[in-house]
């Protein structure tokens, strides 16, 4: 490569960025991180900072080409949210704009969508339409992507938007969080029966497509779903990940009426009590964690030229195996 | 020859943890005239060439014993000598008799006596004073060896040399050259080696088994065993005079640590604190192991007036726990509730699979009232593991409780009582002023 990109992956410390960062080094990129703790690594130039702090970003963003906002907050109010993810988009944005850099590749999720009602869901259906009945997380990253397409749409900014699914793998845990509610390490409370294919995506898949948006033509302004086409049920995840690392895990379900009939009697307990600590979780939201909606995702295929791992064994061995210890040969449960 | 095998273990004066010697004697079995009545025998090959054995002569062809034993029907029956006449040669004589495809066709013990009566008893035509006799003129297919435990190694392979395969009584053996020269002997002459670890098959372990087996607590990680029983008192027996306080060990430490080997594998690194509790001899053990798959504890109270026997299994995803007295299994696993309702929830989950193991336990021993011996918990777990040998042998092979095990088990009390040595030579004169009542831990590593 006569030009080898810049680029700055905010975030690369993380679970995708590690991933990400790997693979545009084999692309032969010069990789900048910036992230709140500053560490040390092979082959890229580190910068302390934070998005919520412009100037640390700017700093950061000093001859890069392509920036890779991967950033990830949680707070106990809403500020924080607002803070930390539509705040920091918008300073990231404000900088590419500010520089004049190539691209900006910004990850979302999949919760900004609502995947209640049963069918397909493709880019074009947009984002939930209540965000206000939504988690704080889920509205802050629906008032994010708003921000950055308005940002497109009035002054330019060449952002690609990507809605990774439920992203596993080597760096995240066999008790995915995605999944369900883990009560114990191997016990996965879900809402409903727990049957509906998951979309799932392997952590190097979702580092391929945000590898390919770098150099894409024409898709600035775009928003991209990410979900693999190995898509198992949280039962079906639970009954592998069982037999491949001779553990008890399973589903507990749980039907969605019972939980909000108790999640109202805890709400209107804290209200009488008067504390502080009461949030309100609609249906709306109770319906998204059904996950009944099928995530379309052939604009990645089509514009990007995304390939997911479509091998159900290549799969489950990303997935599930890189998270097992060898057992010994000795093993009672072998 | 078994009579010279036991006229070799001289009366010492009480060690109670004797030091080795730097040159034990060497473990040498003379084993040429027992090889010259029976080449083929002693070479692992099936073909009888005289005796008594007419049935067996129909064998036109020199079969491997793999396909000489397979076919529960189509073979004759396993002829089977039992090598010692004390207590415990009752209930082997029994549960033999009892066996489909197996036959007792001798007894021998030093005692002739002792050794003719029990053959009247059940019936036996014939009775022997030394093992050498017994080979000679009955020619068994299996030796059980029920002497002493360190009278076991020698006449195993004896017994193993004139071409029988051996079921030997807890503990296989009690010193590691004795390990050698079994496993070696059994390598060489093609035998099969089987021991009877009895409390490995009691039903309440083997339901624990099932618990570990069936994933519900992920990998076992550590393994607690309670030893705390009204037998076991070897203060008086000559095996005390030879061994010391190790007899403790040898007598009843199989016991729990068959049921710990088989759980974590063989104890690597052994630590162990040993006390003068109710009497004025060692007779409570506790010990600390790292063993093969985990890290295990054991506590052995002998001469207690109550039993408490228990192996408490921590899993990476939940504990099980087997009281073999009550005969109860119980578990708790990584709970399905919420973090305001998983005690209360768990609690409950756990009272109703101890009152289902209970009543589950109950509805057997009510079973068993029509055939007697319904409330008999020894006779079971004799007849599970000596059948449980034949069974395999039959099948070809490798018992339940095979040689490695048996060879593990003693390694590991090899390391308890090496421990407990430690921890007093190491003390010097603070051990020493202590003495009376405690020996410090100490490790005694593989």
């Amino acid at each position: 490569m006569a030009n080898p990109d810049c680029v700055l992956v905010i975030g690369g410390s993380g679970f995708i960025g590690r991933v990400l960062v790997a693979q545009l080094l084999e692309r032969g990129c010069e990789v900048h991180i910036m992230s709140r703790q500053k560490r040390r690594g092979d082959g890229v130039t580190w910068h302390e900072g934070d998005v919520t702090d412009r100037q640390s970003v700017a700093a950061a963003c000093d001859g890069v080409d392509v920036v890779y906002d991967l950033s990830m907050a949680f707070g106990e109010r809403w500020d924080d949210y607002l803070k930390s993810f539509v705040q920091g988009a918008e300073n990231v944005a404000a900088v590419v704009l500010e520089r004049g850099i190539r691209r900006l590749v910004y990850t979302s999720t999949i919760a900004g969508l609502h995947l209640a009602r049963l069918g397909s869901i493709t880019e074009g259906d947009g984002h939930d339409p209540k965000p206000e009945l939504r988690s704080w997380y889920a509205r802050a990253k629906i008032m994010a992507e708003k921000s950055l397409n308005r940002l497109h749409h009035d002054r330019g900014l060449p952002v690609v938007i990507f809605r990774p699914g439920i992203v596993v793998g080597t760096g995240n845990k066999l008790a995915h969080p995605g999944i369900g509610v883990w009560t114990s390490p191997t016990c996965c409370s879900v809402v409903g029966r727990g049957r509906t294919p998951l979309p799932m995506v392997l952590v190097e898949d979702v580092a391929q497509a945000l590898v390919l948006a770098k150099d894409a033509l024409n898709v600035d302004g775009r928003t991209f779903n990410l979900a693999g086409d190995v898509r198992p049920s949280a039962v079906e995840y639970c009954e592998i990940a069982s037999e491949r690392s001779k553990r008890n895990f399973r589903v507990a379900p749980s039907s969605p009426l019972a939980i909000q009939a108790f999640r109202t009697v805890v709400y209107l307990g804290k209200l009488a009590l008067g504390r502080k600590d009461n949030v309100w979780q609609s249906w709306h939201e109770l319906k998204h964690e059904l996950l009944r909606s099928s995530l379309d995702c052939s604009a990645a295929k089509e514009l990007l030229g995304w390939h997911p791992v479509a091998d159900r064994d290549e799969f489950l061995r990303r997935a599930i195996d890189c998270h097992l210890r060898p057992l010994h040969p000795d093993d009672l449960r072998l | 020859m078994g009579a010279s095998v036991r006229a070799s273990h001289r009366r010492s004066p009480v060690q109670l943890f004797p030091r080795k010697s730097k040159q034990s004697p060497k473990l040498i079995v003379q084993t040429s005239s027992l090889a010259q009545m029976r080449p083929n025998q002693a070479s692992g090959v099936a073909l009888r060439t005289g005796g008594t054995t007419s049935r067996m002569r129909t064998h036109h062809k020199v079969l491997p014993q793999h396909e000489r034993l397979s076919g529960h029907n189509a073979l004759p029956s396993l002829r089977v000598g039992l090598l010692g006449a004390g207590g415990i040669a009752t209930t082997h004589a029994m549960t033999v008799k009892s066996l489909p495809g197996v036959e007792l066709i001798g007894v021998a013990d030093v005692d002739g006596n002792k050794a003719r009566r029990l053959a009247e008893r059940f019936g036996v035509g014939g009775s022997y004073t030394s093992l050498a006799e017994m080979i000679a003129g009955a020619r068994p297919d299996v030796v059980h060896i029920l002497l002493p435990p360190d009278m076991h190694a020698r006449p195993a392979i004896e017994a193993m040399a004139a071409g029988a395969d051996v079921f030997v009584e807890k503990p296989l053996c009690v010193s590691e050259e004795e390990c050698r020269a079994v496993e070696e002997s059994a390598h060489r002459f093609g035998r099969i080696v089987g021991v009877n670890h009895n409390v490995t098959f009691d039903p309440t372990f083997l339901r624990l088994v099932e618990v570990i087996r069936s994933r519900r607590i992920g990998k076992v990680q550590h393994v607690a065993v309670y030893w705390s029983v009204p037998f076991g008192d070897v203060f008086g027996a000559p095996l005390f005079a030879r061994h010391g306080a190790g007899a403790v060990m040898l007598e009843t430490g199989p016991h729990p640590l068959s049921l710990l080997v088989r759980l974590i594998g063989e104890v690597r690194t052994a630590a162990a604190l040993v006390t003068e509790e109710l009497r004025t001899a060692p007779d409570t053990w506790q010990l600390a192991f790292a063993c093969e798959r985990g890290t295990g504890q054991c506590f052995i109270g002998i001469a207690r007036s109550f039993t408490e026997i228990r192996v408490r299994v921590i899993g990476e995803d939940g504990v099980a726990e087997a009281d073999l007295r009550l005969g109860n299994v119980t578990l708790v696993e990584n709970t399905r509730s919420s973090p305001l309702f998983f005690k209360l929830a768990d609690t409950l989950t756990l009272a109703r699979s101890l009152a289902s193991s209970a009543a589950r336990g109950f509805a057997e021993r009510v079973r068993r009232i029509p055939g007697g011996g319904a409330t008999d918990d020894f006779g079971p777990m004799m007849r599970g593991s000596i059948g449980a040998f034949y069974e395999a042998l039959r099948a070809g092979q490798q018992p339940k409780v095979s040689l490695r095990e048996g060879l593990a088990v003693t390694r590991s009390c090899l390391r308890a009582i090496e421990a407990a040595n430690v921890s007093r030579t190491r003390n010097g004169a603070t051990a020493m002023a202590t003495e009376e009542t405690t020996w410090q831990t100490q490790t005694a590593s593989s």
